[in-house]
């Protein structure tokens, strides 16, 4: 299975690729635009999403920072921690708008938010998610089961 | 410095570390030395043995990061001064070294945050400005603004001028011509006005720069006009459309200014003039149309952008008022000297809610014209401005009457107290409160306030026994009440009634009443239960600060601590050393408290709080502990290398486990600070686990870096599921629980009803309409944030009805969604009639009234907005947004 891991740092890639080599090709992609970009050019079978980007830099930062920073009183610096925070719903839905329908897993602990995780399954299905501590296993295991 | 929290006080010549211990002091006297000889090293090994030793004195802290500083170790000095966030010294460390490492977010916030630590001084607006010239020239120009009225500002000093030069070229290359200006002028105004030298070289630079964006914008100009001048005849054809215009003629006017831009529709003065009478005839988008392209084509004519900036302010009832003193601003650029257009633009800008430009223009008017027409108005707008004004203190507003206590019954309640207050011990005055009591009494017999009064005063009089009937028929009516229950435990012991007396003192206790928690101490010392004591002094400390007994609380402690050290010492029997051994441990396990204290003892702590276990959860047990179980996977198939990578990552320098010892201490220091002895690691029932495994997984080093085997992986396993199962939903549900309020119709009430209580109120006639969503709202914030939010929007609301006359005002509860994260927003909708005109700006910039500002603070605080918006059925709508928690929510991200 060939799968793009989203995420500013390297953590994921690194440690998925030394846990679970076999059976799994794991590509990196630092940012939104980049995953976009390989996207394009490249065919994966599922994206493995981080949630927060906030080592990214601002440029690559997808979202629009004043309409972000109207919710925050006008406050620049809110607005960019909420873009970081909340970046994995934001590439996710860049994805789906450019016309990706590859199944996506959240790296995401939405267990406490049902009705904001069924949102999002309403509007950007096929998508999963998976708490901080999970581990490799479940991972894989998880990845199957999305693709089927 | 926090040596005052842990150590005794220094007296007069007296070095900060003669407070040491003997060891700490002599590992620290070395360091200092080792420093002055460059031996750096061998100083941050000593520096960090202190830090080790005694964690709450942060010089150690300071000197040693400023040792990794000069070391180059940046990233290891950056993680020594976070060890102490809420030092001034170290988080002004911090801040430089976030600037000099170009990390200008960061460096931001942390010099605002000197703001609230050192509010005496405003030195640091000036560093601020320059981080946040970064990423925002314009906020920086604020601060810089901001800056230069204050007392204690320096214009002239070297430092000062540069980062006014290094704003105003940043503002300058984002093309904000007018600010870079304005910034340059004023602080050539302030250095005048405040009769400062600055540096020869740095002042010459200001005046180069200034000089510079004016033949810049001039040549920008002069290169993109594209007017073409009128003809003679054109000429004179525009002066008869302007002669027919001074009598009346409007639509003659018009239509002869339509025939010559016919002929050259690039006449720059006949748009200008064609604006004039659009206006005149009442289409005034058309008249901005007309000017604006005047200015398009001529550039560099002052008269056009200050005739936009004219219409703007006169036609739009201040929703433009930026704009407009903007379009000021251009006019300003080509003729800066025009005194009026500065006065004008201070005005809009006042209006606007740009306070600190507002404040540059109305200077700049009275440089250049300090006896003009509007000089003592922009005077007495500056003096309202220079006036300090403290924010309204942040406390619980006082109770209001009961409702069941009628008006007579509550006046003759509070005239007895104040005659009892100032009765002295004077019986007859001490009568005196009771016939006036006696009114209280009379009709509002259950006001248990008037009981508990009649009992002091009994008591004053001597006359125990009626006061001990009274305290204990108190307490029929409300059996909740800690003084009280004080009070009576402190007369029956008095009539030797002990255990009814400690039976009251419990009860006090329980309902965390720090006077009863200190006669329990008192008691137990006297009878030698020192464990007793001492839990009784933590639960003291837990739940006060200050109070007239807390320094004989902590005269106490000390006492205990001494009995205990006493015994130590005095034990030479190895039988009394086999029973004081344990008794040592069982009293370290015993002693101090978990975290739900703290949160208890200082719910303002939540934050930091939330901060750490959300970094335990995201830094030390996401990529890290996740890993042992697949760790363990290889083990059982004997492949050592995972185990050997994982062990790298665990316990390197800045791996998971020194991560997460120094998050455990952050938050024991947090405790201190708050005046809360924490016992994480015995007390804490989600901490304490992770605490005992973190320590197991510790102990595995050497095995994990050598393979290990079968029993190892079995190990690992059981630490995982205590790390990343237990561990992992103990922080998730610490963090979910805080801080929950449920929005209702009773809260909003409440709210109201508070609001009326008050004097400008009390007789209105305005009605409050509530509207709420079919389901529960629940938002994560302090009630009293809530109340205030709430009460300073409803009061508005009801004095503007009040004032127009228009009898009714609502709050409208409605949810708004993300559609791309999902997560939802309560938008809480105070609605009135009245016709007063207030715009988002206006409510932002917070000059409408210092209750709002107070509000429009809490929201952000609060991570959430406010804006004016149309309400169908009224004539406006306050709507603050504020994050909707789903019941049992996280918190954090991931």
């Amino acid at each position: 299975m060939r799968v793009l891991v989203v995420e500013d740092g390297l953590e994921y890639s690194e440690l998925l690729g030394r846990f679970l080599p076999d059976g799994f090709e794991w590509e990196r992609a630092g940012s939104g635009p980049v995953a976009l970009e390989r996207l394009a050019a490249e065919s994966f079978d599922a994206i493995f999403l981080d949630m927060r980007f906030d080592r990214a830099p601002e440029g690559e930062l997808l979202g629009d920072l004043e309409e972000v920073a109207d919710r925050f009183n006008g406050d620049p610096v809110q607005a960019r921690r909420f873009l970081e925070d909340h970046q994995g719903n934001y590439v996710l839905a860049a994805l789906r708008e450019a016309g990706r329908r590859e199944p996506v897993l959240l790296s995401y602990d939405f267990d406490g938010e049902p009705r904001r995780w069924a949102r999002i399954v309403e509007r950007y299905a096929p998508v999963d998610y998976l708490p901080d501590n999970a581990n490799p296993t479940d991972i894989a295991r998880r990845l199957r089961r999305l693709v089927g | 410095m926090a040596v005052g929290l842990l150590l005794p006080a220094v007296g007069w010549g007296q070095a900060p570390w003669d407070a040491l211990d003997p060891v700490p002091r002599r590992l620290y006297q070395e360091g200092r030395r080792l420093e002055g000889e460059g031996a750096l090293e061998g100083a941050a090994l000593r520096y960090r043995k202190v830090v080790d030793l005694e964690p709450g004195w942060t010089q150690a802290l300071l000197d040693l990061g400023r040792v990794m500083e000069r070391m180059g170790r940046l990233k290891a000095a950056e993680e020594v001064y976070g060890r102490a966030p809420y030092d001034a010294d170290a988080v002004e460390a911090l801040a430089w070294l976030m600037l000099r490492t170009e990390r200008p977010e960061r460096a931001a916030r942390l010099f605002r945050q000197m703001r609230d630590l050192r509010p005496e001084t405003s030195e640091f607006l000036v560093p601020e400005a320059r981080a946040v010239a970064a990423f925002d020239a314009s906020g920086a120009a604020d601060i810089l603004l901001r800056y230069l009225e204050r007392p204690g500002a320096m214009p002239g000093a070297g430092p000062v001028v540069e980062a006014f030069a290094e704003v105003a070229r940043r503002l300058y290359r984002e093309q904000a011509m007018v600010e870079a200006t304005v910034l340059l002028d004023r602080l050539v105004d302030a250095i005048t006005e405040r009769n400062q030298d600055a540096p020869d070289e740095a002042l010459a630079a200001v005046e180069a720069l200034r000089e510079r964006f004016a033949v810049e914008e001039e040549a920008r100009a002069l290169a993109s006009a594209a007017g073409v001048p009128l003809i003679p005849q054109q000429r004179a054809e525009l002066a008869r459309a302007r002669e027919a215009f001074a009598a009346g003629a409007v639509e003659q006017a018009e239509r002869m200014l339509r025939v010559i831009l016919v002929a050259n529709e690039r006449a720059d003065e006949a748009w200008a003039a064609l604006s004039d009478v659009l206006e005149a005839r009442g289409d005034v988008a058309g008249a901005e149309r007309a000017i604006r392209t005047a200015e398009e084509l001529a550039p560099s004519v002052a008269a056009y952008p200050a005739r936009l900036g004219d219409l703007l302010a006169k036609h739009y009832g201040g929703r433009h008022d930026a704009e407009s003193a903007e379009a000021y601003g251009r006019a300003l650029l080509r003729q800066g000297a025009s005194s009026v257009l500065w006065y004008r633009r201070g005005r809009l800008l006042q209006r606007a809610g740009q306070p600190e430009r507002a404040i540059a223009s109305f200077r700049r008017y009275l440089a250049l014209e300090p006896q003009g027409p509007y000089a003592e108005r922009a005077r007495h707008v500056l003096d309202g401005w220079e006036r300090e004004r403290p924010d309204p203190p942040e406390v619980a507003r006082a109770p209001g009457r009961p409702a069941s206590v009628p008006e007579a019954a509550w006046f003759a309640h509070h005239v007895a107290e104040v005659r009892y207050r100032r009765a002295d011990g004077d019986p007859d005055a001490l009568r005196g409160a009771l016939e006036e009591l006696a009114v209280a009494r009379e009709l509002a017999p259950a006001f248990a306030r008037s009981v508990n009064l009649e009992a002091a005063i009994r008591r004053a009089l001597g006359e125990d026994d009626a006061a001990r009937a009274l305290y204990a028929h108190s307490l029929t009516l409300d059996p909740d009440q800690p003084g009280v229950l004080v009070s009576l435990a402190s007369l029956e012991r008095r009539a030797g009634e002990v255990a009814s007396a400690d039976a009251h003192l419990v009860h006090a206790a329980r309902l965390g009443s720090a006077d009863a928690l200190l006669h329990l101490a008192r008691q137990d010392v006297e009878a030698w239960r020192l464990l007793a004591a001492r839990e009784h002094l933590e639960a003291y400390f837990a739940s006060t600060t200050s109070g007239v007994s807390y320094e004989e609380a902590v005269t106490l402690r000390a006492q205990v601590d001494r009995r205990v050290r006493g015994l130590v010492v005095g034990a030479t029997g190895t039988g009394l050393l086999a029973i004081l051994l344990p008794l040592g441990a069982r009293w370290r396990q015993r002693s101090g408290a978990p975290l739900e204290a703290l949160l208890r003892a200082s719910p303002i702590a939540w934050r930091e709080v939330a901060r750490v276990a959300s970094a335990i959860r995201h830094e030390v047990l996401k990529h890290n502990t996740t890993v042992l179980p697949s760790v363990a996977d290889a083990l059982e198939v004997r492949d050592p290398d995972p185990a050997r990578w994982a062990a790298e990552k665990l316990f390197a320098p800045h791996g998971a486990v020194r991560r997460f010892r120094s998050y455990i201490d952050e938050l024991v220091h947090l405790g201190q600070l708050h005046g809360v002895r924490l016992n994480l690691r015995y007390q804490d029932p989600v901490l304490g686990p992770l605490i005992a495994a973190m320590d197991r997984l510790a102990g595995l080093e050497a095995e994990l870096r050598t393979g290990g085997g079968r029993r190892l992986a079995a190990e690992l396993r059981d630490i995982s599921h205590a790390l990343n199962e237990t561990g992992y939903h103990g922080l998730g549900q610490l963090l979910r629980r805080v801080c929950l309020l449920e929005l209702g119709e009773a809260l909003i009430r409440d709210v109201w009803e508070a609001v009326r209580q008050e004097a400008a109120l009390r007789e209105t006639a305005v009605d409050l309409e509530v509207t709420l969503p079919g389901e529960p709202i629940w938002l994560r914030i302090f009630r009293g944030d809530l109340h205030d939010i709430l009460a300073n929007l409803l009061r508005n609301a009801a004095e503007a009805s009040q004032e127009s006359g228009t009898d009714r005002i609502g709050v409208r509860v409605a949810l708004d969604e993300d559609a791309i994260t999902g997560l939802e927003r309560v938008a809480i909708r105070v609605v009135d009639q009245a016709p007063r005109r207030i715009s988002t700006s206006m409510i932002r910039g917070r000059y409408i009234g210092r209750g709002l500002g107070l509000a429009v603070d809490l929201i952000s605080r609060n991570g959430g907005s406010v804006h004016v918006e149309d309400e169908v059925g009224w004539s406006k709508a306050i709507v603050v947004r504020l994050p909707r928690v789903e019941q049992g929510a996280e918190e954090e991200e991931g």
